[in-house]
């Protein structure tokens, strides 16, 4: 990034340091006693001092900052902080953006930590504005430095939990008839034989007393089920509806299940992957 | 890692500021507060270090202690007493603070209550010891403000960063002292001051009107300093006499100055020419020193006017620490202001006891005369501070019974021997010698180089002088003492000159010569050029060597040592200094990958160099060029345009 204007802010403790300061001044001058004037020469100093030691504070880093994982709206994102001090020696630095800050305590070379920012809308976001600030050395004024550039990031609709669907006659095609081949669902398909290795709470109990033979629970396999999310009309409440079809595609995902999206304006056929779900986020986000 | 809290740290520190600022301010402060003081820290030490809290620390009972303790200290406060007052006050807070619970906050408030002690001591020690107070504070507060300010972004840190932080705050401490040096030139002085102070060091007895010939003896004992001289022009005598007071007339034994009319500065153009700088310490007397003939003297703050025998003084006594200059005429006899005559009278009873006396050593000159009676004198008494209690007539007792006595006694002799047989002669109170310091072209004088001399009228010449007071013989110090307490003199004399006496004027002297400077560097005057540069050329060269040699070892031999060798250290370093950072375990493809995902057009080329180096230097041998030429293109790229990683 690249810095654009530094600032400087005076602290509670700064404000009472140059009191002190204009007091001893007004003391010098009255008095005309040349150690008075030294002291507040010497308070002087140390303020331009601490001026100058502020900005060397500043100098000479660059950072980029990268998202680490998904960003949805008004959750916490990790984005990856990466500092580095070229020469010399940072101390006690806060990063700060509109969406959140990380404080760094003293930096010497290349340091990595995760600088978490809370964006508050979905669709695409950009994060134009970011400050590096300190207080070092005395606490009596903080420096900033602001930098000015862009990082377009994508936000993700925040997800709103909501009751998984009951999946469909159509959903069900492809179906594996096995269902010790991937993940299972919740839905019971009917009753079976006991087999060998079948875990116990399998059992239906009640069945098996009818029977006199060990009977059961048989599950759909959620692999190759698809799951189709429609949210094609824009009526209200619409960005919470937006919002469940969120939770339903990282859901739909987390059961490995092929994930159909209809939109207003676009419809995705339905698919699997990291890509395809990356694809449904970014146009549920932008729709 | 071993960590270590910044707060308990710099906590130490102010207990060493505090012990330093308070001492200082120790005497003028009431016992009682000091001892609170004491007690305070002793036990805000104690609870800080076992982490406990005594009774009282909570914050109401600290509120009223400091409220009883303010109380207390305004009854019966007047003008005299209100900076004693103010110490008292001072100090309570202090205390109330020391044994309350510390946080960051409370700390820094230590600390600026600790900067106000300072600045009360700067009100009562003047000397060169507030400099070196100030110097030692000034380390110990920054480094202290700077763990404050650590332990409030973090309690606690590494040792090792701890250790970063104490040098940050050195090298700030380091910087401070030319920086206060540069800001205590440049601001501004006001013309006249509204509100005076004492001069801090307190006023020695110096001549008044009337002496009697034992009142020199506490002064002759004391070695501390009574002026300095800065030598400005002209040749320095190697044994200077410094005239003060020209007594006149003897009466009752005691010497007294009656004759005051004012005269004219003389104008001596044929005269050698001495100019220099007196510094007086304070003399509780309105008399100045100077050297042979003083033709004009200028002083800051009273205007002063020479009166019969050729007496400096100013209208006020000289309490303070007093800075003049003289211009004086290199005269070895002086001329008359004032009939010889008036320096002729002597008691009837005295004279009657001299006269035998007086005859057997008379010569056929006035000279011859003067010369037996300061043979007779030097040869035949013993010099000795301490004479006893004379008994009548104090001359007549040296003279006839005790054969011993100092300076005083020998000229008093002298002058009234001289007048019994009718010739002009008087006692001259001053200083004799003085310490020259070749370092800083100045003497040194000590009270204890008080004298007093003879002045004898020789017609056709004038007032000469004569010394009859013998050779004393001085234990000799150490080349290596004199040395240091040469140098330590030296650098008082800085201080009270740079320091002390700093003023508007001096401010406007500095101002013009830095301004006549950067017009001879503007208009290319090479006189003054070389003047600068050629004496302190030769004595540099050995600092710039070494100078040289830091920036080489700490810049220069890095910068070549780790310099990038191959394609590949190049292609990191490149992108480093525009701002990429590879990550630890990437490998070159990937970190142009990621340089791809942001912009994708360097990434390109990025990819494109990754490619064309794995080829040089694992597969086939590829040309070398390419890889240059992807580096320039990539460098232009990224100068026509900004990029956030």
């Amino acid at each position: 990034m690249i810095p654009k204007r530094y600032r400087v802010k005076i602290t509670s403790s700064g404000y009472i340091y140059i009191i002190i300061t204009i007091v001893l001044s007004v003391g010098a001058v009255n008095t005309g006693n040349n150690l008075l004037y030294l002291m507040t020469s010497l308070m002087l100093a140390l303020m331009f001092l601490s001026g100058l030691s502020s900005l060397a504070n500043l100098f000479f880093l660059d950072f980029s900052i990268i998202p680490s994982q998904e960003v949805f709206a008004e959750i916490p994102a990790r984005f990856n902080l990466t500092m580095t001090r070229r020469r010399g020696i940072s101390f006690f630095l806060s990063c700060e953006t509109r969406f959140g800050s990380v404080q760094l305590p003293i930096i010497k070379g290349t340091i990595e930590t995760p600088l978490w920012l809370k964006l508050p809308k979905r669709g695409k976001a950009s994060i134009e504005s970011f400050r590096i600030h300190s207080g070092f050395p005395l606490g009596f004024f903080r420096r900033y430095k602001a930098y000015s550039g862009s990082l377009e990031v994508m936000v993700y609709p925040r997800p709103i939990p909501r009751v998984f669907p009951t999946l469909t006659d159509r959903s069900r095609g492809g179906e594996k008839s096995s269902p010790f081949h991937g993940e299972l669902g919740d839905e019971i398909k009917g009753l079976r034989d006991y087999r060998q290795a079948d875990p116990l709470k399998w059992v239906d109990w009640k069945a098996t007393a009818r029977k006199g033979d060990m009977v059961v629970r048989d599950f759909y396999s959620l692999e190759g089920d698809t799951l189709v999310i429609d949210v094609s009309k824009r009526q209200s409440g619409w960005e919470r509806r937006l919002s469940e079809a969120c939770y339903l595609i990282l859901e739909g995902y987390r059961r490995k299940l092929s994930i159909a999206l209809i939109l207003p304006d676009r419809e995705i056929e339905p698919g699997r992957g990291e890509k395809h779900k990356k694809r449904l986020l970014e146009a549920l986000s932008l729709a | 890692m071993p960590k270590t809290n910044l707060l308990n740290i710099s906590g130490l520190l102010a207990y060493g500021a505090l012990i330093g600022s308070v001492a200082a301010i120790a005497r003028e402060a009431p016992p009682v507060s000091v001892i609170v003081f004491i007690l305070a820290l002793i036990v805000g030490f104690i609870q800080d270090q076992r982490s406990i809290q005594n009774p009282v620390s909570n914050p109401l009972s600290l509120l009223f202690l400091v409220i009883l303790g303010i109380f207390l200290s305004l009854i019966g406060i007047t003008g005299e007493n209100f900076f004693n007052r103010f110490l008292s006050i001072l100090l309570i807070i202090i205390s109330a603070k020391l044994i309350s619970p510390k946080k960051s906050r409370d700390m820094l408030q230590i600390y600026l209550l600790n900067l106000l002690v300072v600045a009360a001591a700067a009100v009562t020690r003047w000397g060169m010891e507030f400099g070196l107070l100030v110097i030692l504070e000034a380390f110990i507060s920054v480094t202290g403000l700077v763990l404050i300010y650590g332990s409030y972004e973090q309690q606690e840190i590494a040792i090792s960063e701890m250790w970063h932080l104490v040098r940050w705050s050195s090298l700030i401490t380091l910087c401070l002292l030319p920086a206060t040096v540069v800001f205590f030139i440049i601001l501004p002085r006001p013309t006249g001051i509204f509100f005076a102070w004492g001069g801090g060091a307190v006023a020695k007895t110096g001549f008044s009107d009337r002496v009697t010939p034992g009142a020199v003896e506490q002064i002759k004992i004391d070695p501390s300093p009574a002026f300095r001289v800065r030598w400005l022009k002209g040749k320095h005598p190697p044994k200077p006499l410094w005239r003060g007071i020209v007594y006149d007339t003897y009466e009752g034994g005691v010497w007294e100055k009656r004759y005051k009319r004012e005269i004219d500065f003389p104008k001596m153009w044929w005269a050698e020419m001495m100019q220099y700088e007196i510094l007086l310490e304070p003399t509780d007397s309105e008399y100045l020193l100077s050297l042979g003939l003083p033709g004009k003297i200028s002083l800051k703050s009273q205007k002063p006017i020479l009166v019969s025998g050729y007496t400096a003084k100013v209208p006020d006594i000289l309490e303070r620490r007093t800075l003049y200059q003289v211009y004086s005429y290199s005269l070895r006899d002086l001329p008359d202001d004032l009939s010889p005559l008036y320096y002729i009278d002597i008691p009837g009873d005295v004279e009657e006891r001299l006269l035998p006396l007086a005859r057997r050593l008379a010569g056929q000159t006035v000279m011859e005369t003067a010369r037996g009676v300061e043979s007779f004198l030097k040869t035949g008494f013993s010099y000795n501070l301490a004479p006893g209690e004379a008994q009548g007539d104090p001359v007549i007792y040296f003279l006839f019974t005790s054969k011993k006595g100092h300076c005083e006694y020998f000229a008093s002799a002298m002058v009234l021997l001289l007048r019994s047989l009718g010739i002009p002669a008087r006692v001259v109170g001053g200083y004799s010698g003085g310490d020259w310091n070749e370092m800083g072209q100045y003497y040194l004088v000590h009270h204890s180089d008080a004298h007093t001399w003879v002045e004898v009228w020789i017609e056709g010449r004038g007032w000469g002088v004569f010394d009859p007071t013998p050779a004393v013989y001085v234990k000799e110090k150490s080349p290596l003492r004199v040395k240091v307490s040469r140098f330590i003199d030296f650098l008082k004399l800085k201080w009270y000159y740079w320091v002390l006496d700093y003023d508007l004027k001096r401010q406007a002297d500095l101002a013009r010569k830095a301004a006549s400077i950067f017009q001879s560097f503007r208009s290319g005057n090479n006189s003054i050029r070389l003047a600068l540069k050629a004496p302190d050329f030769k004595k540099l060269i050995p600092i710039f060597i070494i100078a040289g040699l830091i920036l080489f070892l700490k810049i220069a031999w890095p910068r070549f040592h780790n310099r990038p060798k191959t394609w590949g250290e190049k292609f990191v370093h490149f992108f480093q200094r525009h701002g990429y950072y590879k990550q630890p375990g990437e490998t070159l493809r990937e970190f142009a990958q990621r340089i791809a995902e942001h912009d994708p057009p360097l990434g390109h080329k990025a990819l494109l160099f990754v490619k064309n180096y794995y080829l040089l230097e694992y597969g086939e041998k590829g040309p070398e060029d390419i890889l240059g030429q992807l580096l320039k293109t990539m460098g232009d790229e990224l100068k026509s345009s900004t990029h956030l990683t």
